[in-house]
């Protein structure tokens, strides 16, 4: 049971990912990797790493994406319009199929929600204090670290982008 | 807890604290020049470089389970990529008011890549490694395209920032395979898990991820086939941050290409030292070929620095050479350190020429210079015969150390490639001699004649140091202490 889940939802990271690098659309680019995001946040939720997998969906699913989203309709996207206007017997089948697959595996992941999928974890394996006690003790220099990495970030970016220093 | 707890990370502190110094200085007080950021930069990486030679113990202390390690090891990277830093602010004071881009952010940024770079000489964890390449990565692409009004300069950016996050991709990917393959990140504890569980263990996966980690570490460092971006980079790079990154840049990704290949899996050498070879062999023969026809002399060094990451290449394959790992190692330490001096030296001498936003990058600029700047030519005439690799000088000795390492491997026809290539950089770094003791000037062509006494100091230390490690060679031969011997007396210790 686990390992369908797990391999219908890889499946369907790597075919939206797919997706995401094929579509002439950026707009449509941009949702297939909301959906590539989402199935990889159901991954964590299969692999018991809750807190991962809400971090996943909020941050990946929700902030960067609404961010892409944001930048491409900054942009000028009058001459692909047109393109996405009429849609084909195939596409609405994948589209359809997809939809269907992901409403089962969410019911099927419900319905087995509360047990563990594989092995036996610790108690409290993959929950938020799990996590914070790991961040803040084994991986205390990374997590710093990651600090000092994203005020280069901004530096870098105000940098590049302000018009006057 | 070991001890005091930041003691092994208090130099790379000192440098990440004053580069929200830096910052900060700027932001609060409006009045504060480039030139007081660019000193107090200065500052902090002298007190830093002093602070990792008087902190460092002679045992090697981890620190935060394991993430950091303080040992001979990485005070030797720390101390390359501080000398690098170093030289490249002295190199940015005056260069950087020229073409007007004098700005706190470029220290900062500066001292944010080396902070980075030293976690890559200390990080004994991927983890750790990782960050530490972003860190470095982040600053220098940003870095690369500080010269907004300059179309190379952006364009040099932006062609790094696309194909550096795609290698670090590499790297990312890799280090998850390994992590699949072992169950752990920890570069120790990867080498455990080979030891106790013997060579059966060298799964696919873990080839993978092997083979995904060689492939990022090859574009950071620049090797051939992963060297597509470094001529463009380079050249559109502001002068002082090329030199940087053909130094410090590669200093740090050899450095972790060694802590990883060498610490980490050593068990699995005949799978990776091959691989080594191959790149070895191709990044020598590409560099130097697509060198020869250059005609601009920085688009020519950033070529000749692909040719000089094969070389070490060439040193780090000859760790294969049992019980004489660390002396190999050594010849790569030794390679990089003459490498940074006489390159450094060579960009240095490009921008106390450069006047305005000239920056006196074509061959034909240098026609006859020795008749009017006698000592500008007399040195950049020392750097690029250093870079030729022709007796006395530190490129020379750095390639008679590597050479001879790769030898005793047994890699005869690696050597045979080697010296063979390098004769033939000979023609590209001999044609500006040629033309600057050997043509007319052109009565239009003017240079910089302002005093500038930072560069000037910098000019004169990576010459002298280009002889004096040159010169160590002789000590060598004849048996006494060298900078070689001691390098390698050092690394003894944690090999």
């Amino acid at each position: 049971m686990e390992e369908i889940l797990l391999y219908n939802f890889g499946g369907l990271a790597v075919l939206c990912a797919l997706l995401t690098i094929s579509r002439k659309n950026p707009l449509t680019s941009a949702l297939f990797l909301v959906g590539a995001m989402f199935c990889l946040a159901a991954i964590y939720v299969i692999l018991d790493a809750h807190f991962v997998a809400a971090a996943q969906v909020l941050v990946y699913a929700g902030a960067i994406m609404v961010l892409f989203l944001f930048v491409i309709m900054l942009l000028d996207l009058r001459k692909s319009e047109n393109a996405a206007a009429s849609k084909t017997l195939a596409q609405k089948a994948v589209g359809i199929f997809l939809a269907v697959d992901c409403l089962v595996l969410v019911v099927l992941q419900v319905a087995l929600f509360g047990r563990p999928f594989f092995g036996n974890l610790p108690a409290g394996y993959g929950e938020t204090e799990a996590v914070a006690r790991t961040l803040f003790t084994s991986y205390l220099l990374p997590f710093e670290l990651a600090g000092v990495l994203l005020l280069v970030a901004i530096v870098g970016s105000v940098v590049i982008a302000k018009r006057e220093l | 807890m070991e001890g005091f707890l930041l003691k092994p990370i208090a130099p790379h502190l000192i440098v990440i604290a004053a580069g929200c110094l830096v910052l900060l200085m700027r932001a609060y007080g409006k009045k504060t020049s480039a030139g007081a950021s660019g000193a107090v930069t200065l500052a902090s990486l002298v007190l830093a470089l002093a602070a990792s030679v008087f902190l460092h113990g002679d045992a090697a202390k981890s620190a935060f389970s394991g993430m950091v390690v303080d040992d001979n090891f990485s005070l030797l990277v720390t101390v390359l990529v501080l000398f690098s830093g170093i030289l490249c602010v002295m190199l940015s004071f005056d260069y950087l008011k020229r073409i007007g881009i004098a700005q706190a952010e470029f220290y900062s940024l500066v001292l944010f890549a080396v902070s980075g770079m030293m976690f890559l000489g200390s990080a004994s964890d991927l983890v750790t490694v990782f960050l530490g390449v972003e860190i470095m990565s982040i600053s220098i692409y940003v870095l690369v395209g500080f010269n907004r009004g300059r179309m190379e300069s952006t364009e040099a950016a932006l062609k790094y920032l696309i194909l550096g996050a795609f290698a670090s991709g590499f790297l990312l990917y890799g280090i998850a395979m390994i992590y699949g393959a072992t169950g752990t990140t920890n570069i120790a504890q990867v080498a455990e898990f080979f030891k106790t569980h013997g060579p059966s263990q060298i799964s696919p996966l873990f080839m993978v991820g092997l083979a995904l980690l060689v492939i990022g570490f090859g574009f950071k460092i620049g090797a051939a086939p992963f060297h597509m971006w470094v001529p463009d980079v380079y050249q559109g790079a502001p002068t002082s941050i090329t030199a940087f990154m053909a130094t410090g840049v590669k200093a740090a990704g050899v450095a972790v290409v060694v802590r990883v290949l060498m610490f980490a899996f050593p068990e699995s050498m005949d799978r990776w030292v091959p691989l080594i070879q191959l790149l070895a062999m191709v990044t020598m023969t590409v560099g130097n070929i697509a060198a020869l026809t250059q005609k601009n002399l920085k688009r020519m060094l950033a070529y000749s620095s692909i040719a000089h990451a094969g070389y070490i290449l060439v040193g780090l394959a000859a760790v294969y050479s049992q019980g004489f790992a660390e002396k190999a190692v050594s010849a790569v330490f030794f390679y990089l350190l003459a490498y940074t001096v006489m390159n450094i030296g060579a960009f240095a001498i490009m921008i106390l020429l450069g006047r305005d936003s000239d920056e006196y990058e074509n061959i034909d600029d240098y026609k006859g210079l020795a008749q009017r700047r006698p000592w500008a030519a007399f040195f950049l005439a020392l750097f690029l015969l250093s870079l030729a690799g022709i007796p006395p000088t530190a490129g020379f000795a750095g390639k008679f150390y590597v050479f001879t390492a790769a030898m005793r491997a047994g890699f005869v026809a690696l050597v045979i490639i080697g010296v063979l290539n390098s004769a033939l950089s000979a023609y590209y770094y001999l044609r500006p001699l040629i033309i600057m003791y050997m043509s007319d000037p052109d009565a239009d062509i003017v240079e910089n004649t302002e005093r500038r006494p930072a560069l000037i100091v910098a000019i004169g230390v990576t010459a002298v140091l280009t002889l004096e490690l040159g010169m160590g060679l002789l000590a060598y031969l004849a048996g006494g202490g060298s900078y070689y011997e001691m390098i390698s007396g050092y690394l003894a210790r944690v090999m």
